[in-house]
């Protein structure tokens, strides 16, 4: 990853070179002078961390047995997660099919 | 004469025959004989194999169009909601497949919205029995045109202007001739959520359910607005997907309840359920350094 290079008195932080994907990250002493919650915030900060979401699937499932029921919440997952992709994915077909008013790609 | 094959994995054999005969039947196409097969496939479940010959009824010609538009629908048909079978099947045949699934989800989507109003005039029974009354269907007919209009990759993008004329023309209509308060909220909620709607993979040949792209703004949220909402309509399911930005990392949540009553209960306050998650995943992950 791309760390932000703030190199101000009071921040500094070094990645080492020769490690790819570091799990040690070294930070400056003065730094440490904030404190570590100010470290915590200095990073949250400084990164665009992924947001959060959640998918909630209301099954009706009512009055079926547990081998029925289990197949229909197979079957939910499957066409939920399939339209998901219809809508993100850009290929051939969903740029043939899908008329598009948010006029941007979705990564999700 | 001709012949209609069908072969569908791990359905249930009696719906297949129903569903493939009813279609035939509204394409005005009679069947001569017909022969299933249920071969087993081990840990798969089984191969529903259904071959019928058919006809068309006596003084009607069948459009190679027409068999293109059956082949779809036998397709479809196995992923629809019982709800929608019984709209486009049995009450309306006229309405077809795609118009009847719009309208059942739209329905299903405003229930969360409508029931903050008021949960008992805004029940998810009554929205869908409201929205398909004889009185109204041509009315809920008109709004799913309207969306098809909007999202026909075979047409340009719709100008906003166009679009705001085509609302105005059925809101002009509803209010002309729909009486009833509720029905007049709920058709009017209709374009909204029509005038809301981003993409659509309505016109995919090979979807499993009916999935909308929404503006978050057909909320009505007065708390932190989601960056977008995705919902999902499928055979008995109705699924919503909550994000905070463009790129987010959550979960899936699946709700069986028990019962129809708490099934009910579930589908009023499933949106806020999911916008919950999401807020809460919201505020974990921003926490997290991106890596």
């Amino acid at each position: 990853m791309d760390w932000p290079s703030h190199n101000s008195s009071r921040t500094k932080i070094f990645q080492a070179s020769s490690i790819q994907n570091p799990l040690v990250r070294v930070v400056a002493p003065d730094f440490l002078l904030l404190g570590f919650p100010n470290l915590c915030c200095y990073l949250c900060s400084c990164h665009n961390a992924e947001g959060g979401s959640k998918a909630v699937c209301l099954i009706d499932a009512v009055d079926l047995g547990a081998g029925a029921k289990n197949f229909v919440m197979r079957k939910s997952v499957k066409a939920f997660t399939d339209t998901i992709l219809d809508l993100i994915v850009d290929t051939e077909e969903t740029r043939d099919r899908i008329v598009d008013y948010y006029g941007k790609k979705e990564i999700l | 004469m001709a012949i209609c094959s069908l072969s569908l994995t791990e359905s249930s054999s009696i719906s297949i025959t129903e569903n493939a005969a009813r279609l035939l039947f509204l394409h005005n196409l009679d069947v001569v004989n017909a022969h299933l097969d249920l071969i087993e496939d081990g840990d798969n479940g089984s191969v529903t194999m259904l071959r019928m010959h058919v006809s068309p009824v006596e003084g009607t010609t069948v459009s190679d169009e027409t068999f293109q538009v059956l082949v779809r629908e036998l397709k479809r048909c196995k992923w629809l909601d019982t709800a929608t079978q019984d709209l486009v099947f049995d009450r309306y045949p006229w309405l077809g497949v795609k118009r009847g699934e719009i309208i059942t989800a739209i329905g299903s989507f405003m229930h969360p919205i409508m029931a903050k109003e008021n949960s008992l005039v805004y029940s998810k029974a009554h929205i869908l029995e409201t929205i398909t009354k004889e009185r109204y269907i041509e009315h809920a007919a008109g709004i799913a045109d309207l969306f098809l209009e909007r999202f026909n990759p075979a047409s340009e993008l719709m100008p906003d202007e166009d679009f705001n004329a085509r609302c105005n023309e059925l809101k002009k209509a509803i209010d002309a001739e729909v009486e009833d308060a509720t029905a007049l909220a709920l058709l009017h909620k209709m374009i909204e959520v029509v005038a809301h709607t981003l993409k659509t993979n309505i016109f995919m040949e090979d979807r499993y359910s009916l999935g909308l792209r929404l503006d978050p703004k057909i909320m009505g949220e007065d708390r932190e607005l989601p960056f977008g909402i995705v919902f999902a309509h499928g055979r008995k399911f109705n699924a919503y997907h909550v994000r905070f930005r463009d790129i987010s990392r959550g979960g899936l949540r699946l709700v069986t309840p028990p019962t129809s009553e708490q099934m009910a209960l579930e589908s009023a306050h499933q949106y806020d359920e999911c916008y919950g998650l999401a807020f809460a995943q919201q505020l974990k992950n921003k926490d997290i350094p991106g890596e």
